[in-house]
């Protein structure tokens, strides 16, 4: 028999579909205990032991502890986009929609005091339909799957087989398609590929072959890029405009305004029935308000999430952009070459160094990285050969933020004895491939997925964040009267086999 | 909240109060807001910045 530590303490466990979990006692498995200080001993011993060898790796362990914190949080939570739209559009439950708004507000919030210094590392994304339509093959993607890109980060930490099968099918499909040629040219048009040539790329991109990189070179680089302070003519990096323009008019209103239609379609039905059942008459203005308000405040374990999930991605930013100020550095690739490892930096002397919580380009880099180890040539594409290289995942900053994401929703998940290794059925296996190359594809298509092209840019006031959301919700709306499409006529084949002995 | 919980907290903010310790000085040394003192690109170095690199890793490099 398994040991157990002999305190009790609060675990969560969902009650049913519709409510908050509920606290009760149980007791956590030593082994788990255990569990939780290897993974954060490992991680904390990586961050020490790197630390005494050169304090230029104090760099990689900030991405390191912020994406654990990230892990802990979104298993905390229970974060997952798809799960949100998931829920909302086939049972009618908004729980988790609700808390991506709270955590998004709450995220705009720091990150505007992190803007108003000066000293932001976001960048706005180029703004067209392209962010609607990346968004839309995104969305029905994750519901595929069952899990969004940090989603399935998460979910792998808790063991769970479908989400490494997620992660995968994005990373691979990521770094197959930035490399597409050959026949895929064919696609792309005259316009793209005329542009594209005008960028002066360095002849080691060729920008002539590869589909995305005529897209990104010929087409997006060329769309405007909008935020809300700019359309209101102010400043991104003023208080004004940080607060006023991103903050007020470019989340917490879209955000009051989202909410206030998911109240009216999924949420007041029911609540109007409740005061009809208990009270015996019809809810008035007041009434509406207060429904309004505790659908808010239905989840407090998601809007706990949320808040710090906020916190740590404004100072995240504020820490990264603090360091490149003390080492002297605009990227990690400088600090890379000062170390010494020069393999896999982008043409520009670059590699992917966000700043912020960003999910889906380190997946493809370690992809890339081993592709290139194999004699695959990834660098003469824009994604990997002049942005992003594709260094060793051993030292790629975000490859430590992802893999301590994941250490993280383990610890979170052990302690709330919610870890266990699930093996993927093959029908799951093949939706879970399915949905991770839908996802990878539109990841690339919108340069992000829905933390870097949704979360990160809403709450930074970056108008082509909301067009990937409004696809995104379509897709999944899309995703969602799909399977159940897939399922009532799955069901009914089944039936129909079924010889009852009457 | 359980003590393992915390312990674990404590473990992660400790990380980065350290790496905070890192990074707030030079912000403070460089300001925040409009009052940020940056050099206009094309802008000529300032002859103390100059000295300043050359001496940067200096005493890693003679050892």
């Amino acid at each position: 028999m398994e040991a157990t530590v002999t305190h009790p303490i609060p675990v969560s466990k969902p009650v049913d579909c519709c409510t908050d979990r509920k606290t009760y006692d149980q007791a956590v498995p030593r082994k788990n205990i255990m569990w939780v200080y290897i993974i954060v001993g490992f991680f904390g011993l990586v961050s020490i032991g790197s630390y005494a060898m050169h304090e230029y790796y104090l760099y990689l362990s900030a991405y390191l502890w912020f994406g654990f914190i990230y892990g802990m949080c979104l298993q905390y939570g229970r974060f997952c986009f798809a799960s949100a739209f998931r829920d909302l559009f086939a049972v009618g439950v908004p729980r988790m929609v609700v808390g991506i708004m709270i955590a998004t507000v709450l995220f705009s919030i720091t990150s505007s005091l992190v803007a108003s210094t000066g000293w932001s590392t976001f960048h706005a994304a180029p703004w067209s339909m392209h962010a609607v339509i990346a968004g839309l093959i995104f969305g029905i993607g994750m519901v595929f799957a069952g899990g969004c890109a940090s989603g399935s980060l998460y979910k792998a930490g808790e063991g769970n087989g479908v989400s490494m099968l997620v992660i995968l099918s994005i990373s691979v499909t990521q770094s197959a398609f930035v490399d597409v040629g050959g026949w895929a040219n064919k696609l792309v048009p005259k316009s793209w590929a005329e542009s594209a040539l005008t960028k002066g790329l360095p002849s080691s991109i060729n920008v002539s072959d590869g589909w995305v990189d005529q897209y990104l070179a010929g087409y997006v680089w060329d769309q405007p890029i909008i935020t809300f302070a700019k359309l209101l003519g102010l400043e991104d990096n003023s208080l004004v405009g940080a607060f006023i323009g991103n903050t007020l008019v470019g989340v917490i209103l879209p955000a009051i305004l989202l909410l206030t239609v998911v109240y009216i379609f999924w949420s007041r039905k029911r609540f109007v029935m409740d005061i009809k059942a208990n009270e015996g008459r019809s809810a008035s203005f007041t009434d509406h308000v207060r429904g309004f308000w505790s659908m808010i405040t239905s989840s407090k374990r998601t809007a706990i999430a949320g808040l710090f999930l906020g916190i740590a991605c404004g100072l995240q930013m504020f820490v990264i952009e603090g360091l490149r100020m003390k080492f002297g550095v605009k990227n990690a690739g400088t600090i890379l070459q000062r170390l010494g490892f020069d393999y896999g930096i982008s043409a520009k002397g670059t590699v992917f160094d966000p700043g912020y919580w960003y999910v889906t380009t380190q997946e493809a880099q370690w992809v890339g990285w081993m592709a290139q180890k194999l004699g695959f040539n990834n660098m003469d594409n824009i994604y990997f050969g002049w942005v992003n290289g594709i260094p060793s995942p051993a030292i790629n900053p975000a490859d430590w933020m992802s893999v301590a994401l994941i250490g993280g929703a383990a610890v979170m998940a052990l302690m709330n004895n919610e870890f266990k290794w699930k093996k993927p059925t093959r029908e799951l296996a093949i939706w879970a491939l399915i949905g991770g190359a839908l996802m990878g594809i539109g990841s690339r298509l919108a340069l992000g997925c829905n933390v870097g092209a949704f979360f990160v840019r809403t709450a930074n006031g970056d108008v082509s964040g909301w067009s990937f959301g409004f696809g995104m919700i379509g897709g999944a709306y899309i995703g969602v009267k799909f399977f159940n499409w897939y399922t009532e006529k799955k069901m009914a084949r089944e039936m129909a086999n079924i010889d009852f002995d009457i | 909240m359980n003590k393992n919980l915390w312990m674990v907290i404590i473990i992660v903010v400790g990380f980065l109060g350290f790496m905070m310790g890192y990074s707030v000085p030079p912000f403070v040394e460089v300001g925040f807001g409009d009052n940020i003192d940056l050099l206009e690109e094309g802008e000529p170095l300032p002859d103390d910045i100059l000295k300043q690199y050359e001496h940067l890793y200096q005493d890693e490099e003679d050892e």
